[in-house]
């Protein structure tokens, strides 16, 4: 079984999103894991469990106690053109191995491509960058291309139906707008540090 | 041409300007005299993660908690103060000062707005955790504003005196208007916040002993007002005349420079030095901005080198570099090349130009490119 684990009952998730996709790309998909729930009943739906504490940080872990690859599948756009596996009548194995992975941040577009400074979340280290070009982002993403969009992009070996290919995918963080409860807490840290003196 | 690393003596007057390359950002070190010391934004070291004016400090022996007074940033701009808020934890007897235009409620918002982008490489979130450890100690800002003097230091009979040359109130009025119209386009936590340009909060410093008078540029630019800009740091009060060493605004680019400022308030041939910026297809100095700074001085020193890209990150394993390469990507580390230009001299000295220079790793003098 999946274990990780995550903090904090009463704060909103939404923020955590695209890190818990991003562990579930990088647990969900490997064989083993993959077995795990195929020999469970499909009808299992995924709960993430939060409990109380101090700080989370993008490090954090979270608790997957059930998981259904069905609800995977139609929930998020996880990647691009994969079938994921359908339904309990077929034992369809995939798995994605990931070997590099970035957090991306768009510095400068051009008509074809842009260019964008990564964070290495693999090896660490140096920053990197990268001309890419526009083909390489999905139609129902382009509208969220614009200078200081961040995104993820992975790179890695896939086994589908036995074949293993080496892939990249690109995803942009998708967290939905500000929700009043995100503003009521940017504006508790503005009255906070509106209490700074200055001389 | 290495540096011998060494404290400078009681009566020294040393400044150290740092550079990374790449767009690693800039620092600069002061020691105004009587083991005072004064950091001005910082760069972080990509491998040790440590800010390049802490290992500097800590390599000939200065402890930054005790000799730090001051801690300053230019603006909030990442490539000025990533790791600052590791010298702020530090320097725990150094006052903290940044722009006076970031004291509006607008900016505190982007604070809190920031935390939870939480972007790598944000500017937003060094300000914010500075904030926090602010707050917590209970300390107070300095404002940095036109014609403040932000430190003083007597010793015999000459005063040391380090003043903020900018911004203005007016460019604090337009710099807090364009913060409402950011704050307007952040609609989600999905892009990281944009960075202002051109720079009007941006702190401009001058530094006094005696005959000695430096001007730090940071990234202010030229403006067509004479209120905001270089304009308004020619006609400011407490603009030195007769300034021999000058750290060029905004990387040497051609909207950092001010004519009148130049030609007007530098000793000829002033001493020159500026770090380097480069990122994606933006590199500065350019050619006719080396040229054009080569035409008022021989006497010029570069940091870094303005790019240096690896295509093979030294740390990344063999066998992923291979895939990536044969996916058909061009990956590019920025090479981190750090370097310091280093110029020193007593400050009871009464002959100008007796500055000591000496350059360190990837610091060199600026020479035409070829």
């Amino acid at each position: 079984m999946i274990s990780l684990s995550i903090n904090d009952k009463d704060r909103d998730h939404s923020s955590l999103i695209p890190y818990v996709e991003k562990i579930i790309l990088d647990r969900m998909f490997e064989q083993e894991d993959v077995n795990k729930v195929l020999e469970e009943s499909p009808s299992l739906f995924m709960s993430i469990e939060v409990s109380r504490s101090s700080e989370i940080d993008k490090n954090s872990t979270i608790n997957i106690y059930k998981s259904s690859v069905k609800d995977l599948a139609n929930s998020q756009p996880l990647m691009k053109g994969l079938n994921l596996i359908p339904n309990n009548k077929t034992k369809h194995v995939y798995s994605f191995r990931s070997l590099q992975k970035w957090e991306g941040v768009i510095e400068e577009i051009y008509a074809d491509c842009f260019i964008a400074r990564l964070t290495d979340l693999t090896y660490g280290g140096a920053d990197e960058e990268v001309e890419l070009q526009l083909s390489e982002i999905n139609q129902e993403d382009m509208n969220l291309l614009k200078v200081g969009a961040i995104f993820y992009w992975s790179i890695g070996h896939e086994l589908s139906k036995g074949q293993m290919r080496k892939i990249s995918f690109i995803r942009f963080r998708r967290l939905p707008p500000w929700n009043p409860k995100q503003w009521d807490q940017a504006l508790d840290l503005t009255n906070k540090y509106k209490k700074i003196k200055w001389d | 041409m290495g540096l011998t690393r060494f404290k400078p003596a009681k009566d020294d007057l040393e400044v150290l300007f740092f550079g990374g390359s790449n767009g690693y950002g800039e620092c600069i070190l002061i020691h105004l005299g009587n083991d005072n010391w004064v950091c001005i934004d910082s760069i972080l070291n990509p491998h040790t993660k440590v800010p390049v004016a802490l290992e500097y400090l800590n390599s000939i022996g200065v402890n930054p908690a005790e000799n730090l007074v001051l801690v300053i940033a230019t603006h909030w701009h990442d490539d000025h103060i990533k790791g600052l808020g590791d010298i702020v934890e530090i320097a725990v007897n150094a006052r903290f000062a940044c722009s006076g235009a970031l004291a509006k409620d607008e900016f505190f918002v982007l604070l809190g707005l920031g935390e939870q982008i939480d972007s790598p490489n944000s500017g937003i979130n060094e300000m914010e955790r500075i904030h926090k450890l602010l707050f917590n100690r209970d300390a107070t800002i300095t404002r940095s504003v036109v014609d403040k003097v932000l430190y003083r230091l007597v010793y015999g009979n000459l005063e040391v005196r380090l003043t903020a040359l900018s911004p203005s109130d007016r460019a604090m009025n337009v710099f807090n208007e364009e913060l409402q119209e950011l704050l307007k386009d952040i609609d989600s936590p999905n892009t990281a916040i944009r960075k202002i340009n051109p720079n009007y909060s941006s702190v401009v410093l001058s530094i006094e002993a005696g005959i000695n008078k430096i001007v730090l540029g940071a990234d202010l630019e030229i403006n067509n007002d004479i209120q905001m800009g270089w304009a308004a740091v020619l006609n400011s009060q407490m603009c030195p005349d007769t300034i021999l060493i000058i750290k060029c605004a905004h990387h040497g680019s051609e909207n950092g420079h001010d004519e009148s400022f130049w030609t007007q308030k530098l000793l000829h041939p002033p001493i020159v030095t500026l770090t380097p910026y480069a990122r994606g297809r933006t590199k500065i100095p350019k050619i006719d901005d080396i040229k054009r700074i080569l035409s008022f001085t021989s006497e010029a020193y570069i940091t870094s080198d303005i790019a240096a890209l690896r295509s093979k990150k030294s740390n990344r394993a063999a066998k992923v570099t291979k895939v990536i390469e044969e996916l058909g990507y061009s990956v590019k580390e920025r090479v981190y090349k750090p370097g310091i230009v280093a110029m020193r001299k007593n400050v009871f000295d009464q002959e100008v130009r007796n500055w000591k220079i000496t350059l360190e790793g990837s610091a060199r003098v600026l020479v035409p490119e070829p």
